[in-house]
């Protein structure tokens, strides 16, 4: 079924510049922008950040629509964080409510904060509505492979992330017909307290779990059926690499970076 | 004469159970010869043996007692395994879980890839086996949306592109619809009329019928080894075995009294026999 | 007891660009104690319709009826006419997951509100119905067990519901022939002993040959044919085009009228096709 589909990583297909970018640059550009976040001491600084990302969000051409919902999950943090560095930070009082006190030093704090939680969330959702998740896996796969000098086995972890998103769907087919064939009997996975709805998971949970070492058990044998021996010698059939596009995608990346370190060290 | 691809030899082997601790032997002394470009089906009920001898066939399995040869090789030599694989390919029967990528083709492509294949030449192979398999234009699907016939034939092509002489299939039509069977089977035909070894793990006696050997299992050993027509003929000794519906009627209307020839075995040789008659 | 399906149409997604008509003004008429075969292709939307004849699906448009009461209501009545459909999915096997075989099975009843013994009783009565004994198997983990004892065990957490009505969604996938076999004869049995209706989704259209009263035939969400074996199967060309074959035996004495043999092809088991052949050349 069709639910499938967009629920695995939010992609957002398109055809974009931003879409047609080497994976790695995108892992890169996005890392980049969020140590840059981390930089910026002045909103003058964010200001730039905004534009940048604007500039980057039109480029890929995803809806404003898609980049909202992922401020969705971090509502809560946003509100709660605001009210937080509003209240409990001391300095110059600009009005009472009580007890507590909104400090001026409280309101530039607060604000600080939000402008860089929600320019981080749509620097980093970006990245998944512009990269499906399996070029995702195998940019982060080369990235790493320099790390095999360390021992760090990035060709194992891509592949875990690989068969975890290819199992993805199937697993969810397959809770969602135990959990109809436990209701068939009688389960009740909806009603009742938290610790009974936690009980009521069992008859969920075991039969997934044994299901999942199934799987895991016979993709073993059909991996080694056909010669998987880990990372050592094996060749990918989808080549990568960089464009004239990725260039460019570096250079506007460095003046950006450039321009937020130049900011920082201004005075006053 | 055709060389044989695998040969085993008086193989035993037992799964060690644990409740209880007995060791029933799975195979009780096997002896097999599979020829170069034949197509053979192994028969048999649950727990006669057959999917375990098939995992001897690539090394999956290491026979207790005995030896199982690809091309020469042992498959007990660990240096050789993976040519062993190489040489004899296997497709499974749950369709989901033997597909490791998420795109098609990108599964295809994993047996060449682990085999160290250039990567232009790991795109012709792949392109070439979905099209053996016609299943080309799906190259760029996931295939959590395809059916399971649809699956299977990702799966032989996955084993094409490394370019087995051997394709092992253990049970793989047992959780399909009668469609992908139909699918499933008429690839099978296809490649072995294109020369590959065909070795088919099955309990639909239709399918064994369309081989050119049947091997028959029961308990861990070889029953009955012979073609299509010596086996319906063969005296019912062999136990829980069905024979094709065609055989079963013939047996019945020689019993009353019309006289059938024994090698009529399909349901179009019943029908030419009793209208000629007529 | 009576399931009336009126004009029962499903859609998956409803109002979403990808929404999709699963079921399209299905009716029909389950009468008590028959053996009713549903046939269809790969995605006609058998699966859906079964799920909403015990309730786990609502319908968007029409109704289930069992016994005169509407089984989608939030009445008691509903709710109590509900717990008497059973149904087994496809690899029931999947579902089991406690620590000893008996107390899988009393995983139904205990949901149902019964005491301990009540359910034990049940329990073990179920393991007898699917030929499983119950001293012998009610303290061993259903892990442990070979496929056939796992998928009887599951069938039998259904029975030991104590249903009127049982679903069966291909009961026999995956078996080899003689398990294919067991099951089937363990449904005729439990349907004898019970009383019950039986609703079987195949496609084997032997089975349904050999043991359905009524045929459903279902193509693309919509119920297209409906009758008995013999008339369901007398249509070949229809069949044909629906994808579906024919029962064997019938299959034999279509081609034997085809190449002018004077057979009566309404026949419909291996029996019958012998008795044919003996009469018309014999």
């Amino acid at each position: 079924m069709a639910i499938k589909d967009i629920t695995l990583g939010q992609y957002f297909p398109g055809e974009s510049a931003v879409h047609r970018l080497d994976p790695r640059t995108k892992i890169l550009g996005t890392f980049v922008f969020i140590i840059s976040l981390f930089i910026v001491n002045r909103f003058a600084g964010f200001a730039i950040a905004a534009v940048f990302l604007g500039a980057v969000i039109a480029a890929s051409r995803v809806p404003l629509k898609f980049m909202l919902k992922g401020l969705r999950p971090i509502l809560f943090l946003i509100v709660f964080s605001t009210l937080l560095n509003l209240f409990v930070t001391t300095g110059t009082p600009i009005f009472q409510i009580g007890p507590l006190s909104v400090t001026e030093e409280g309101v530039y704090r607060a604000s600080f904060m939000v402008i860089r939680l929600i320019l981080l969330i749509f620097g980093s959702s970006l990245l998944t509505l512009v990269t499906k998740p399996i070029t995702l896996t195998d940019g982060i796969e080369r990235l790493l492979s320099p790390m095999n000098i360390v021992k760090l086995p990035s060709h194992e972890l891509a592949m875990m992330m690989t068969i975890a998103l290819r199992f993805i769907p199937t697993l969810l087919d397959e809770t969602d017909k135990i959990m109809k064939a436990q209701t068939a009997r009688g389960a009740d996975f909806e009603s009742g307290n938290l610790f009974r709805r936690a009980k009521g998971l069992i008859p969920l949970l075991v039969p997934l779990f044994v299901s999942a070492f199934r799987i895991a058990a016979d993709l073993a044998m059909a991996m080694e059926a056909r010669c998987y021996r880990g990372g050592k010698g094996r060749t990918r059939m989808n080549g990568m690499a960089f464009t004239g596009l990725d260039a460019l995608a570096f250079l506007i990346l460095a003046v950006y970076f450039g321009s937020i370190v130049y900011v920082r060290m201004l005075a006053g | 004469m055709s060389e044989a691809i695998i040969e085993i030899e008086q193989v035993v082997f037992s799964y060690v159970r644990e409740e209880g601790g007995e060791n029933i032997p799975a195979l009780d002394g096997v002896d097999l010869e599979i020829l170069e470009g034949s197509f053979v089906a192994v028969i048999g009920p649950n727990g006669s043996g057959k999917s375990t001898l098939a995992k001897c066939f690539n090394a999956l399995l290491l026979p207790e007692k005995g030896r199982v040869r690809v091309r020469g090789m042992d498959t007990g030599d660990d240096e050789r395994v993976w040519d062993i694989r190489k040489t004899v390919g296997m497709v499974f029967q749950n369709p989901d879980n033997q597909l490791v990528s998420s795109i098609v083709e990108d599964d295809v492509a994993f047996g060449p890839e682990n085999l160290g294949v250039e990567p232009a030449e790991i795109r012709e192979r792949v392109d070439a086996a979905l099209r053996s398999v016609d299943m080309y234009e799906h190259r760029k699907k996931g295939p959590h949306l395809l059916s399971g016939g649809q699956k299977q034939r990702i799966a032989i092509a996955g084993v094409l592109a490394m370019e087995s002489e051997c394709i092992v299939l253990d049970e793989p039509t047992a959780m399909l619809d009668p469609s992908g069977r139909r699918e499933v089977m008429e690839i099978i035909r296809r490649l072995h009329a294109r020369g590959k070894t065909i070795v088919l793990i099955t309990h639909f006696m239709e399918e064994a019928a369309q081989a050119d050997r049947i091997v028959v299992m029961e308990k861990g050993r070889i029953a009955f080894d012979g073609t299509p027509g010596e086996l319906f003929t063969h005296s019912g000794d062999l136990q829980d075995l069905d024979m094709p519906f065609a055989v079963q009627l013939a047996a019945r209307l020689r019993k009353r009294g019309i006289d059938v020839p024994k090698d009529a075995i399909s349901e179009m040789d019943l029908v030419e026999f009793l209208c000629a008659s007529k | 007891m009576r399931i009336e399906v009126k004009g029962l149409t499903h859609i998956y997604s409803e109002g979403m660009p990808f929404e999709t008509v699963a079921l399209e003004d299905v009716s029909f008429t389950l009468q008590p104690g028959s053996f009713a075969g549903l046939i269809g292709h790969t995605g006609s939307g058998k699966s859906t319709l079964i799920q909403h004849l015990n309730g786990l699906l609502r319908p968007v448009e029409g109704a289930v009826i069992a016994d005169g009461v509407d089984i989608a209501e939030k009445s008691d009545a509903a709710r109590a006419l509900r717990r008497r459909i059973g149904l087994v999915f496809q690899y029931p096997e999947y579902q089991l997951f406690e620590e000893t075989v008996l107390r899988d099975v009393c995983f139904g009843p205990k949901n149902l509100g019964f005491s301990q013994e009540e359910c034990e009783a049940r329990a073990l009565h179920a393991l007898s119905l699917v030929g499983l004994d119950g001293e012998t198997f009610r303290d061993r983990s259903p892990f442990g067990l070979s496929g056939g004892e796992k998928r009887r065990v599951a069938i039998a957490g259904v029975l030991a519901m104590e249903p009127d009505v049982l679903i069966l969604d291909e009961p026999t996938a995956g078996l080899d022939p003689a398990g294919h076999r067991a099951v089937l004869d363990m449904v005729q049995e439990i349907k004898r002993e019970r009383d019950l209706t039986i609703l079987l989704v195949t496609h084997n259209m032997d089975d349904v040959a050999r043991l359905a009263d009524r045929v459903l035939v279902m193509e693309k969400g919509r119920l297209v044919m409906e009758g008995t074996p013999g008339e369901i199967f007398s249509k070949e060309q229809e069949l044909h085009r629906l994808g579906l074959s024919l029962p064997q035996a019938t299959r034999l004495m279509k081609r034997l009228e085809e190449k002018g043999c004077p057979v009566q092809t309404d026949v419909l088991t291996f029996e019958e096709a012998e008795e044919q052949i003996v009469k018309v050349f014999g």
